[in-house]
This record gives C-alpha cells, sequence and structure tokens, in this order.
C-alpha cells in the first residue's frame, strides 16, 4: 500500500509527518485529510478569532499531492444597546 | 506473591482469597499456547469449549464495521479472562483477538462451573472480575463519547497504567506500550493521524515521554488531572 504524509497547520504552527501512513489509495488519503480536519475543530476552542487549519499530504515521494482547508471563525456580536 | 501468576495477583483484589483458594487456582489451567500478533482468539458467533486468561502478552475484544473498520472495545491485559461470560451465554457476540504475541492459559468452561460452585471465595473474586469489566465499559464510553482527544489517549494511558501496576507490570510511572498508532486509534475512534498529533502535543507539554515502545507518564498527576482520570472504577484494593 502507498505511504502518505500529512503535515497540519493549525494557524499557529507546522508540523511536519515524518512518519507517514499506509493507505489503500489516494482518495482514502483525502478523507484522512478531511477527517483530521474535523478532529481537530472538534477539539478547538475558538476565541472569537479567526484560524485556519491546514492539512498537506505528500506521497512518498515528498510530492504534495493534495490540501485540504478549513476556517473557523468566530466574532462576538456584543448585546444591542 | 512475586511468583503468583497473574490471575492471582488479579483477582486476590476482588476477594480476601485464603489458602485453598489459590492452591485451586494454581491448578486451574488444562493447558497454555502460544498466539503470534493479530491472531483471533474468538471469533463472533463461535461457542468455545474454553475460557481463556492472558498470561503475557496484550488482546482485545474488537468488532469490525461493514467498511472494514476496526472498533476496540476494550484491552485485555495479564490476569484478565478473556470470555468468562461466555461460560454462562454460550456463544461470542463479538470477537477476540490478540494485539502483540501472547501466551494464553486455557481452563476448560465445566472445570470453571464446577469451580465457582465449590469455592465461593473464588466466586466472589470472579464476579468482581466482570463488574470491574462492566464499570471500565461504561468509563470507555465516556472517554469516547464526551472528552477531547488528548484527554481520551491521557485517559487511556492513565487507565492501562493503573491495571498493569495490579499485575505487577510496571516500573515506576512507565510500563511497555506495544500498541501502534492504528492500534490506539482504533481504540478511541479516531485517526492515525490524529493520535500522532495528540502525542506529540503531549509529548511537548511534558506530560508523558515514548521510547523503545516504553511509556513514561513523567506527570501522571497532571495526565490525571487533564482527562479527568480517577482509578475508583477500577475497585482496586490497596492493601494487598
Amino acid at each position: 500500500m502507498p505511504l502518505f504524509y500529512f503535515d497540519i497547520n493549525d494557524g499557529t504552527r507546522r508540523r511536519y509527518d515524518t512518519e507517514g501512513q499506509e493507505l489503500a489509495s489516494f482518495e482514502v488519503a483525502t478523507q484522512v485529510a478531511a477527517q483530521e480536519l474535523a478532529l481537530i475543530i472538534k477539539d478547538e476552542h475558538l476565541g472569537g478569532t479567526r484560524q485556519s487549519y491546514i492539512v498537506t499530504v505528500r506521497d512518498q515521494g515528498g510530492i504534495p499531492v493534495f490540501v485540504a482547508t478549513a476556517m473557523m471563525l468566530g466574532e462576538p456580536l456584543g448585546l444591542p444597546s | 506473591m512475586a511468583d503468583e501468576n497473574y490471575l492471582i495477583r488479579k483477582l486476590r483484589h476482588g476477594a480476601n482469597l485464603e489458602a485453598e483458594d489459590i492452591g485451586r487456582l494454581e491448578r486451574i489451567f488444562d493447558r497454555f499456547k502460544s498466539v503470534g500478533a493479530g491472531c483471533d482468539l474468538i471469533a463472533e458467533g463461535q461457542p468455545p469449549s474454553h475460557v481463556h486468561v492472558i498470561m503475557s502478552g496484550t488482546a482485545c475484544r474488537y468488532k469490525v464495521l461493514p467498511d472494514g473498520r476496526r472498533a476496540i472495545v476494550s484491552l485485555l491485559l495479564p490476569g484478565d479472562f478473556c470470555d468468562l461470560h461466555v461460560a454462562i451465554l454460550g456463544h461470542m457476540d463479538h470477537s477476540i483477538g490478540t494485539l502483540t504475541d501472547c501466551e494464553i492459559a486455557l481452563i476448560e468452561r465445566d472445570v470453571l462451573a464446577d469451580m465457582l460452585i465449590h469455592y465461593p471465595l473464588i466466586n466472589r473474586a470472579c464476579w468482581w472480575a466482570t463488574l470491574v469489566d462492566e464499570a471500565v465499559l461504561r468509563e470507555w464510553l465516556v472517554n469516547i463519547g464526551r472528552r477531547s482527544s488528548e484527554q481520551q489517549l491521557a485517559h487511556l494511558f492513565c487507565e492501562l497504567h493503573a491495571r498493569l501496576e495490579t499485575v505487577g507490570l510496571t516500573e515506576g510511572q512507565s510500563f511497555f506500550m506495544p500498541f501502534t498508532q492504528t492500534t490506539l486509534a482504533d481504540l478511541l475512534g479516531i485517526s492515525a493521524v490524529h493520535v500522532q498529533r495528540v502525542m506529540s502535543s503531549l509529548r511537548d507539554k511534558g506530560l508523558l515521554s515514548l521510547q523503545d515502545r516504553r511509556i513514561n507518564l513523567i506527570d501522571f498527576r497532571g495526565l490525571a488531572e487533564l482527562s479527568d482520570f480517577d482509578p475508583v472504577y477500577l475497585h482496586l484494593k490497596t492493601d494487598i
């Protein structure tokens, strides 16, 4: 099975995957990337700001082959006076 | 106590076993077998003839979903019965598989049933073991359903430490943790990629370290606090 690397940028830092995952296909890798965004966002505490999350998938040779992005925007609206 | 097998070490937490109980438990195993990692001990639907006890290594209860994903619903560690209840239920509603190389002891169903009738303290200890299994499952449900991924992983490690300590398989705050990221992911219902991210985060916070498959819970209290781990659900005695 082909190896894919998942680099994650959560807006504050970028983490390069050095281990990789063996997955059945490119399609599965794209699903894993989307799922990773969902798992990160599930546990986030958005402090009234804009936050972007980017998962870049690289293939066995280290070439980027897919990128998935999610954005969260928290905006306190205040009480009407 | 140092020479006692893991089953006896564990069951001591469930009842004040006397010399005759210990003597019976020392002779209870019919035979032993070695099983490699990734093998089924019992598959779903089978009517088992023996009850299995883990002597070394780790096994798990699991179910496989139609799309091939695996959900691990409990971990079986040295001293744990794999299937005490099938002596009564008759067939398996889930599979039991090894996660590492295991040494398994087998007890004949009839012999076990007979022992439970004639040795009330062992009977009590086995009840205890079954009830604790249920308590662990309840805690796992909370863990998977309600905690953040970081808390889930921290809680799992705290529980593993507490359970392995019961049978004397920890060294201070560290223990052998042979699981792959995929196994940890199947245990927590998250992905292997996310396990890697969360592990890094726990490491960066100085809560734990991992080297050569040994995990060191550097800051056990910190991990327990983070994950709301309270070992009371394991119902362990402190005076053994």
